[in-house]
C-alpha cells in the first residue's frame, strides 16, 4: 500500500466505507508511515470542524412564523366548489322550471289513474270506450270523462264532469272536490311522479311527503319520471 | 427509518398541525444551518428554510408512507438553496476569496480574551467555515450534507440525484482540499504565534 492509497482510505474509514481486512491493512500503513498519520490527525480534525458547522440554531419563533404562514384550506377546495356549483345549477333548475311546469300542467286537462288501463284521450275529453272496463279510482281534472263501458272503482273530480253514456255503467262513488290550490299542486305532482291516488287534505300531505323524498334524488340526475297521465293516449 | 418522522408524517397528512409543527421543530435547526452555510447569510437561510418547509406543508398529500422523510426535506432545501445561488449569484469566481484573511483576524482578536485553545479552534473554525463557503455549490453540499447532518452516501446521492461513486469523489476532493487549507492555515498561525 503507497501513501497515495491511504489516504483514500482515510477518508473512506470516515465514512464506515471500509472492509475489515481493509481497515486492517490501513493501520499497519498508518503505523509504520509519519505523515499519513499526520494526515489522519489533520482530517479528523477537518471533520470535528465541520460538524460543527451545524451548530447554527434557528431564530426561536421559526416555528411559530412558519405555523402562521400555512395555507388555510388543505387542497379539497375544487371538489367542493364542484359541488356548491352542482347545487347551484340543480336549484336554479328547480326554481325556474318548477313553476313553469306546474302553470304547463294545470292549465291542461289531466286525468290520474293506475297504469295500463283502457282510457282515450281526445282533447279535453277522457273516454272509457264500450266494452271496457277501469278498475280502481280515477281522479280528473279540468275536463270531461265520457264513459261508455264500465268503471268500477271512485271517481275525483276537480273542475270536471262526468258524462255516462248509453251503455256506461259506474259501481263506485263520484266525489267533486273544489279546485283549491293545495288540490290543483296535488294534480300536478301525481302528474309527474304518477300518482294515482289524490285528493283529501290528508292525500295531499301524504302526496307532498311522497314528492319531498322524490326530490333529492331527481337533483341528482338518478330519478327517472315515472309513468306521466294526461299528456298520452292510455 | 426514522419511525417518529412516519408517525408525524402520518398525523400531518390527515390536516394535524401540531404533528407538523413537531416534525419542523425536530428539524428547523439543521435546515436553517445547512442552508446557511449554502447561501452565506442569515436572512436568505431563514427565507429559505421557511419555504423548504411551505413545500413540505404543500405536498404532503404526495409524501408515500413508508419511504424516508429526511432525505426528501434535504432535496428539497438543496434545491431551494442551488436555485437561489443560481439566480442571485450567476457568475461568480469560485476561487475568489469571500472575505480577506486580515478582517478575519481583527474580528476574531476584538472577540476578547479566552483560553488559548478555544481561541484557536475558533479561528479554524471560521477559517473552515469560509473555506467551505468557497466551493462550488455541488461540493459544498456534499460535504455538509455529510458532517453534522448525519446522511450516508445513498441518502446524499437520493438527494442530489447523482450515483454513489459521485458522492465519494465530491467527498474526497473536498475533504482534501480543506483539510490542505487547514493545516497550511495552522502553520501559519503557530508561527506566528510562536
Amino acid at each position: 500500500m503507497n501513501c497515495c492509497d491511504a489516504r483514500r482510505m482515510l477518508h473512506q474509514a470516515l465514512d464506515d466505507d471500509l472492509s475489515l481486512p481493509a481497515k486492517r491493512q490501513l493501520e499497519n500503513h498508518l503505523h509504520a508511515c509519519g505523515p499519513c498519520q499526520k494526515v489522519e490527525g489533520s482530517l479528523a480534525q477537518v471533520v470535528s470542524l465541520l460538524d460543527q458547522l451545524a451548530d447554527v440554531p434557528a431564530p426561536s419563533n421559526f416555528t411559530a412564523n412558519l405555523m402562521q404562514q400555512l395555507p388555510r384550506k388543505q387542497v379539497r377546495l375544487p371538489l367542493l366548489a364542484r359541488t356548491r356549483a352542482v347545487w347551484a345549477a340543480a336549484l336554479l333548475f328547480v326554481l325556474i322550471l318548477s313553476p313553469l311546469y306546474v302553470w304547463l300542467t294545470l292549465s291542461r286537462p289531466q286525468l290520474i289513474a293506475d297504469h295500463g288501463q283502457a282510457i282515450v284521450q281526445e282533447g279535453h275529453r277522457f273516454i272509457v270506450p264500450a266494452g271496457e272496463v277501469v278498475q280502481g279510482d280515477l281522479v280528473i281534472y279540468k275536463g270531461i270523462l265520457e264513459i261508455q263501458g264500465e268503471v268500477q272503482g271512485n271517481i275525483k273530480t276537480i273542475d270536471a264532469t262526468i258524462e255516462l253514456g248509453p251503455g256506461g255503467k259506474h259501481t263506485g262513488s263520484t266525489k267533486n272536490i273544489d279546485a283549491s290550490p293545495q288540490a290543483k299542486l296535488a294534480v300536478a305532482w301525481a302528474e309527474l311522479w304518477g300518482l294515482t291516488v289524490l285528493c283529501s287534505e290528508k292525500e295531499t300531505f301524504m302526496a307532498s311527503m311522497v314528492i319531498a323524498s322524490h326530490v333529492l334524488p331527481f337533483l341528482l340526475g338518478q330519478e327517472k319520471r315515472k309513468g306521466v297521465y294526461g299528456k298520452h293516449e292510455y | 427509518m426514522d419511525l417518529v418522522d412516519q408517525k408525524l408524517m402520518q398525523k400531518a397528512k390527515k390536516g394535524d398541525h401540531s404533528a407538523f409543527a413537531e416534525l419542523v421543530d425536530k428539524y428547523r435547526d439543521k435546515i436553517y444551518a445547512y442552508l446557511y452555510r449554502m447561501v452565506g447569510n442569515r436572512e436568505d437561510a431563514l427565507d429559505l428554510a421557511q419555504e423548504t418547509f411551505l413545500r413540505i406543508y404543500s405536498n404532503l398529500r404526495h409524501f408515500k408512507l413508508g419511504r424516508p422523510f429526511k432525505p426528501w426535506l434535504y432535496r428539497i432545501a438543496t434545491n431551494l438553496a442551488i436555485d437561489f445561488l443560481r439566480r442571485r449569484r450567476p457568475t461568480v469566481a469560485l476561487d475568489a476569496p469571500i472575505a480577506d484573511d486580515e478582517s478575519l483576524r481583527l474580528e476574531l482578536v476584538e472577540q476578547g480574551p479566552g483560553p488559548a485553545e478555544q481561541h484557536e479552534r475558533a479561528e479554524l473554525a471560521a477559517y473552515l467555515a469560509q473555506k467551505v463557503a468557497e466551493l462550488p455549490p455541488n461540493y459544498r453540499s456534499v460535504i455538509l450534507l455529510r458532517h453534522g447532518h448525519d446522511l450516508s452516501y445513498q441518502e446524499i446521492a437520493d438527494i442530489l440525484q447523482v450515483p454513489v461513486s459521485t458522492v465519494k469523489t465530491r467527498l474526497f476532493r473536498a475533504r482534501e482540499a480543506l483539510r490542505l487549507k487547514l493545516s497550511e492555515e495552522r502553520s501559519m498561525w503557530e508561527a506566528e504565534c510562536q
